[in-house]
């Protein structure tokens, strides 16, 4: 009898499994970008990057796109070569976050001459009328919400800033800085008493953070144009006997743009202030689409519809609890 | 010029890669049709039967490596290495050093690129590029032959500050719009063969003549070889090592103008990631960091071995960080190589100058007196 019933299960198991093998490639293939294969050519690999790759990588998947992945190094040389593979490869489009906004140029050129949809991502070309669809951040809105929200903070009290700037070769570093000192604007008790260009990286950032706190010990506030110099300001800050949690009376406002891991967790504990994430589940997922609207759809791309900037979220230790799920780095 | 006999001549063919062995070397193993032929291509230059074996592998097991347009973006990737790595090897071959290399490309495209954007004429860029190179390198050979500072510390403090420079004239921006003619030269071909690959190859090609030719290439190697013994024979080393860095400066400048033909753009950053990929292809192909050793042909080697390398990676699907173990791995390796050959030859080398010294020495007949007389 049990053995009956367990041969009837087996062969229930079996049926269902060839069900499903049968279905599946009948799934793939409904899927909208099925068939479609699409090269990212990235400019560098970080824990931004990562995160950005991980959510293009799910995007992909969902719309049944493969992704031909390329990393450039920050080699605007390498970059340019990789594109010349990807063309060669004749994938079915491109979508780029280009290292250098003026050598990205000639990619988009080479690729709309073999008849290959060029979409940028996070970091705009010099010319956004080159290329089929940017979507990327609003660099200059995150950065003046970023100064607005110091301004709040401080109010009339006269306060020392550190700006550490991102790379100032690239849209987002300079925009950002850009929108930050625009936020500040017209509030004369906020000095900014160090500049720091830290080219994205963490050395410079705590370096410029170390000589900042010596020459004004009673420092207020630092701007952080990315995530990824949330280490290195912490490091400063323990050093100078300054890293304390918001409301102490010792604690140095910090702001940060990107919303990645580091700064979701330093917002929870209460070291940072608010941050600003970036919305790239949306980013990813709508360079995709504009490849498969273009290639399947033979979808135009309107004028009004080729540069999608999407504010950041404004996220807060206050509000994190409502904003916690839109912020990707908060994503577990 | 003439062409230099004696000591220097044999110094410079022993060490050059491109020397003739007919006469000397793993003698025994000579009778063996085509051996001895392989034998000295891979003692001159190891990596070029590791690149004809990487690019026959290749080509059955990465798809489309060897179809027209790979080749063609595997040469237009070269193009600016090859002028840079030029500049590079005449340096590490007089035991210098010039880390200032990539930051000069950087701030020579940014002055090559604004002189162009006042001017429009990409002629007076290519020169605003190539002075500004010669002024890079005039500073580094001054300080390194004058001032005698050590060429790491010297190009090293000009590399901060050329960077620096670059980015005060652009605020850290790129710089497009360039004429069209530039562009356009930048992507045309000649006989399939990129234009921008062909001028890096030729100026390679004039640099290696230069080096194994004339006389100047020959005390460079002496120079680099040993110093004191330069010195003592007759050569101007100090001034011989301005003129290397100017040399280097300026190519370095040419290879700015080749950068922006490429990508039709000028940035400060330019050369950031150069620096390290001229230097690694210079050793890699075998030339010795320590001067004296190595030539243009084993640089042109390693660098078409790395974006070979590099290019399958890519095709293959690998990963940034795998490609850089591979080609970090490779680098060790070929080095390695590189220094057990060049042991190897200075073994045989004084294994024949002892070999000539005793053939020369007087014969002295034994005075069976001597001992008596002591």
């Amino acid at each position: 009898m049990l053995r009956a019933k367990s041969k009837q299960l087996s062969i229930g198991l079996v049926a269902v499994s060839l069900a499903a093998l049968s279905c599946a490639p009948a799934l793939a293939a409904d899927l909208p970008g099925a068939g479609l294969t699409v090269c990212l050519s990235l400019d560098k690999v970080n824990a931004f990057r990562e995160g950005e790759l991980k959510l293009w990588r799910k995007a992909a998947a969902d719309l049944g796109i493969k992704l031909v992945e390329q990393v450039a190094g920050e080699d605007a040389q390498r970059q340019s070569s990789q594109v010349d593979t990807c063309i060669a490869q004749k994938v079915n489009g491109i979508v780029s976050i280009p290292w250098d906004n003026q050598a990205v140029l000639q990619d988009i050129e080479r690729a709309h001459a073999a008849g290959i949809p060029f979409v940028t991502v996070d970091q705009a070309p010099a010319d956004t009328g080159t290329v089929d669809t940017h979507i990327g951040g609003n660099p200059t809105a995150d950065g003046l919400a970023a100064g607005k929200r110091l301004v709040a903070l401080v109010g009339d009290k006269p306060t020392k800033v550190v700006d550490l700037q991102g790379a100032l070769s690239a849209v987002n570093g300079i925009e950002r800085d850009k929108g930050f000192k625009e936020g500040i604007k017209g509030h004369d008790n906020i000095k900014i008493v160090a500049e720091v260009p830290t080219e994205w990286h963490p050395e410079p950032a705590l370096a410029g953070m170390e000589n900042a706190l010596q020459a004004n010990p009673d420092l207020g506030a630092v701007y952080a144009a990315t995530d990824g110099l949330l280490p290195p300001i912490f490091s400063a800050l323990q050093k100078a006997n300054r890293y304390a949690k918001a409301g102490d009376p010792n604690h140095v406002i910090v702001l940060s743009i990107d919303g990645d891991p580091q700064g979701c967790k330093a917002m929870s504990e209460g070291w940072a202030d608010a941050g600003y994430a970036t919305p790239i589940a949306d980013m990813t997922r709508n360079s995709l689409q504009v490849i498969i609207d273009m290639v399947k759809g033979k979808k135009k791309i309107d004028a009004k519809d080729k540069l999608q900037l999407l504010a950041g979220l404004e996220y807060t230790k206050g509000n994190l609890g409502d904003t916690g799920g839109k912020v990707w780095g908060c994503a577990k | 010029m003439t062409l230099p006999t004696g000591p220097e001549r044999r110094l410079d063919r022993r060490r050059s890669g491109l020397a003739d062995h007919t006469n000397r070397s793993w003698p025994a193993r000579a009778s063996v049709p085509g051996l001895e032929l392989l034998l000295t291509i891979v003692r001159d230059l190891p990596m070029l039967p590791v690149i004809l074996v990487a690019m026959a592998v290749l080509s059955v097991t990465v798809d489309g490596f060897m179809s027209a347009g790979n080749l063609q973006n595997i040469a237009r990737q070269l193009s600016v290495i090859l002028i840079a790595v030029t500049g590079e090897t005449l340096v590490l071959l007089i035991g210098g050093i010039d880390l200032s290399i990539g930051a000069t490309i950087g701030l020579a495209s940014v002055c090559g690129a604004l002189t162009m954007q006042f001017t429009g004429s990409p002629l007076l860029g290519l020169l605003a590029c190539l002075a500004t190179g010669a002024v890079v390198g005039a500073v580094n050979g001054f300080g390194i032959s004058r001032g005698g500072i050590q060429p790491f510390i010297m190009t090293f403090g000009v590399m901060l500050t050329v960077r620096a420079l670059g980015f005060l004239l652009t605020g850290g921006r790129s710089i497009g719009r360039l004429p069209q003619v530039l562009l356009e030269t930048g992507r045309m071909t000649v006989a399939g063969l990129p234009f921008v690959f062909i001028l890096g190859l030729s100026i390679a090609a004039a640099g290696s003549l230069i080096l194994s030719r004339t006389l100047f290439g020959q005390r460079l190697y002496l120079t680099g070889s040993n110093p004191r013994a330069a010195a003592f024979s007759g050569i101007k080393v100090d001034n011989l090592k301005f003129q290397v860095y100017l040399i280097s400066g300026t190519l370095a400048g040419a290879a700015a103008f080749a950068f922006m033909m490429r990508l039709g753009a000028a940035t400060p950053t330019a050369g950031d990631q150069l620096l390290l990929q001229i230097i690694g292809a210079v050793v890699l192909g075998g030339t010795s960091l320590s001067g004296g050793e190595g030539g243009i042909v084993r640089s042109i080697s390693g660098a078409v071995l790395v974006a070979i390398l590099i290019k399958s990676l890519e095709i293959m699907g690998a990963q940034f960080w795998d490609q850089m173990i591979v080609i970090g791995v490779l680098t060790a390796l070929g080095s390695a190589l590189g220094a057990w050959l060049s042991r190897r030859r200075t073994r045989e080398s004084n294994r024949e100058d002892l070999a000539q010294a005793i053939e020369h020495m007087p014969v002295e007949q034994p005075d069976s007196t001597a001992r008596m007389r002591d």
